[in-house]
């Protein structure tokens, strides 16, 4: 018993008994004095616990109800043969994922969900730190540009993937018509790979500004003295920027990049509105093959077990970029 | 030679960028005050001398319109207020009554926001069977707010930790309760943060496509984003869909939003800005 480990361990719950005991017997731990406290009557600085609950509680609860509940019922779902026309769905083990993943349009939009969330993610930081570059200089009109490029971010994605779909029409739509007059013809929606372009480029277009605007505040950190003083060295534009500006705003764009593929992998806009996966399956993604299943094929095992193959997309993409989110723990 | 170069290369950028993010959103607007015949003609009209409010007039007299812009502003206020609220007291107390597990919780809350919004709609829908919330504007803004809050409080808890604490002890010292606390030092000095976090979520649940297209089944909470896709699915052959009624829900759409951006554009860049970079 001389050992001090378990001397400071004894001394621990000796103290927190007497808390216990203590908290028991404490005539203000009452359902009155809770209440007086919400409404402010009594304030004790030091016992903080319950209005802090209290506070969080709803926040908390409205998450747990709407998105931890339904997430682990779906989990559970993908193991069952649920669907609308089984009256007691029963557990069927990996079945769902072994009919989902041997489909090979599964495999093919799990393919285009992930080249779709890659692609536009690098597009859109090389893109955003353009359109940043652009943003951070001094020049007339600055500000007009901004109200203009935070529109694209700004208007209803559905909206401007509609918007795009008869952008890229052929006959009636503006860039097959651009094109023509320069000769170049490309079938931008009946082509599958075109298609897959397109959608990219829909995104990419919606997304940028956001980037842009991050990335901009990034390049506002960045200390004047430091472009005088590579200015006194003799250093130009070019260099300036990609030798000091950039590295400097890289972990920012990193760390965007991060969020951005994971945002994207849940693409459902766009797809739906532009293509609706076509043409035949070439654009089609993950989310909305879940989708498709759930509300028109009404087979929920499977489409359960889509949404976690996504799920488990997202996991893998959060878990490679952990070292990046050691900064948010920092924050908490 | 070289600073006239550096001097144009901004308006260069300027205009390429301008056509790019500007040119489709005109396009979109051009088309709802085109007369019917007009709309995409082929080659494509690009500007009119002769705006015609036609189309307008027929969304909005005409079939369930004025439903679904009612709806649509419901959902986007009430979800937009409800989690800027919501968000405000748990971020209050992850800020400032640092309790045991706090960290923990607000890393869970964040968590949440990975989850796919497609791997959580099975299961709502069946509960929201029961609870008799499918198509009620309720049930979709229960939905939204829960959906704006994470990113809400994360951003909120930055904006309640630039307030110094001093205050707060302050107002306590000189015999102020908690309630009046948060109500005559926190809130005002919050008050441009929760335009900020206002105005954003109104924005990103007025554009909310997937939870009305999949709980609303009626005119009594279906929102104009589904109203434009049931419109463009409405006539499957290309030359049946109703074009102009398309456009004038895409504007009907846009011009609240241009109208935000054109009046709050710093407070909204703020804060997009400011969970990446605080």
């Amino acid at each position: 018993m001389s050992d001090p480990n378990s001397v400071a361990a004894a001394r621990m719950r000796v103290s927190a008994s007497a808390a216990v005991t203590e908290a028991f017997h404490e005539p203000r731990f009452s359902l009155r004095w809770t209440i007086a406290r919400i409404l402010g009557t009594v304030w004790t600085p030091k016992k903080l616990g319950i209005l802090a609950i209290i506070l969080v509680a709803p926040a908390l609860l409205i998450r747990m109800i709407t998105s931890i509940y339904p997430f682990l019922a779906t989990a559970w779902t993908s193991f069952t043969d649920s669907s609308a026309y089984v009256q007691n769905p029963v557990f069927i083990g990996l079945k769902n994922y072994e009919q989902v993943l041997g489909n090979p349009a599964t495999q093919k939009a799990l393919i285009f969900t992930i080249t779709f969330a890659i692609a536009s993610t690098i597009l859109e930081i090389v893109g955003g730190f353009a359109l940043a570059l652009l943003l951070n200089a001094k020049f007339r009109l600055r500000s007009l540009l901004r109200a203009v490029v935070l529109l694209p971010w700004a208007i209803p994605a559905i909206v401007s993937a509609l918007g795009f779909r008869f952008i890229f029409s052929q006959g009636s739509g503006i860039l097959p018509t651009m094109l023509e007059y320069m000769n170049i013809h490309i079938d931008w929606l009946t082509s599958p790979l075109w298609a897959q372009v397109a959608v990219i480029m829909a995104n990419v277009w919606r997304s940028v500004p956001f980037i842009a605007f991050v990335v901009l505040a990034g390049l506002q950190g960045v200390p004047d003295e430091l472009y005088e003083a590579a200015k006194v060295d003799g250093a130009g534009w070019w260099r300036v920027h990609s030798q000091i500006v950039l590295p400097l705003v890289m972990p920012l764009m990193i760390t965007m990049g991060v969020f951005m593929i994971i945002f994207q992998i849940g693409t459902f806009d766009t797809i739906y509105g532009m293509t609706g996966g076509g043409p035949g399956s070439a654009t089609q993604v993950l989310p909305y093959l879940a989708y498709q299943d759930a509300f028109i094929g009404l087979n929920y095992g499977r489409s359960s077990a889509l949404s976690m193959i996504l799920f488990l997309l997202v996991l893998a993409v959060g878990v490679c970029a952990l070292g990046r989110f050691r900064k948010f723990e920092v924050e908490l | 030679m070289r600073s006239r170069f550096t001097k144009i290369v901004p308006y260069i950028g300027l205009v390429a960028f301008l056509i790019i993010f500007g040119i489709p959103v005109y396009w979109i607007l051009l088309s709802s005050v085109l007369p019917p015949n007009q709309n995409l003609s082929s080659p494509p009209t690009l500007f009119t001398l002769h705006p015609t409010l036609q189309s307008f007039e027929r969304a909005l007299q005409q079939g369930p319109g004025i439903e679904y812009l009612r709806n649509s502003l419901i959902f986007a206020l009430s979800s937009s207020l409800a989690s800027v609220f919501l968000a405000f007291f748990a971020a209050y107390a992850f800020a400032r009554l640092k309790f045991r597990g706090s960290g923990a919780l607000m890393l869970l809350l964040l968590l949440t926001m990975a989850l796919p919004q497609i791997a959580t709609t099975i299961p709502l829908f069946q509960l929201y069977a029961k609870l008799g919330l499918v198509d009620t504007v309720g049930g979709l803004v229960l939905l939204e707010a829960s959906v704006l809050v994470p990113m809400t409080a994360w951003l909120m808890v930055s904006f309640i930790k630039q307030i110094p604490a001093d205050l707060e002890n302050a107002a306590y010292i000189d015999g102020a309760n908690f309630v009046q606390t948060i109500q005559l030092i926190v809130m005002p000095l919050m008050r441009p943060a929760f335009i900020t976090m206002f105005l954003l979520n109104f924005i990103t649940s007025w554009n909310e496509l997937f939870y009305p297209l999949v709980f609303s089944s009626s005119s009594a909470s279906r929102t104009l984003t589904v109203g434009l896709v049931q419109l463009n699915q409405e006539n499957s052959g290309a030359a049946a869909r109703p074009w102009d009624l398309m456009s004038a829900y895409a504007a009907i759409m846009i011009i609240p939003i241009i109208i935000l951006v054109a009046l709050m554009q710093r407070r909204i860049i703020a804060g997009l800005t400011a969970g990446a970079t605080k």
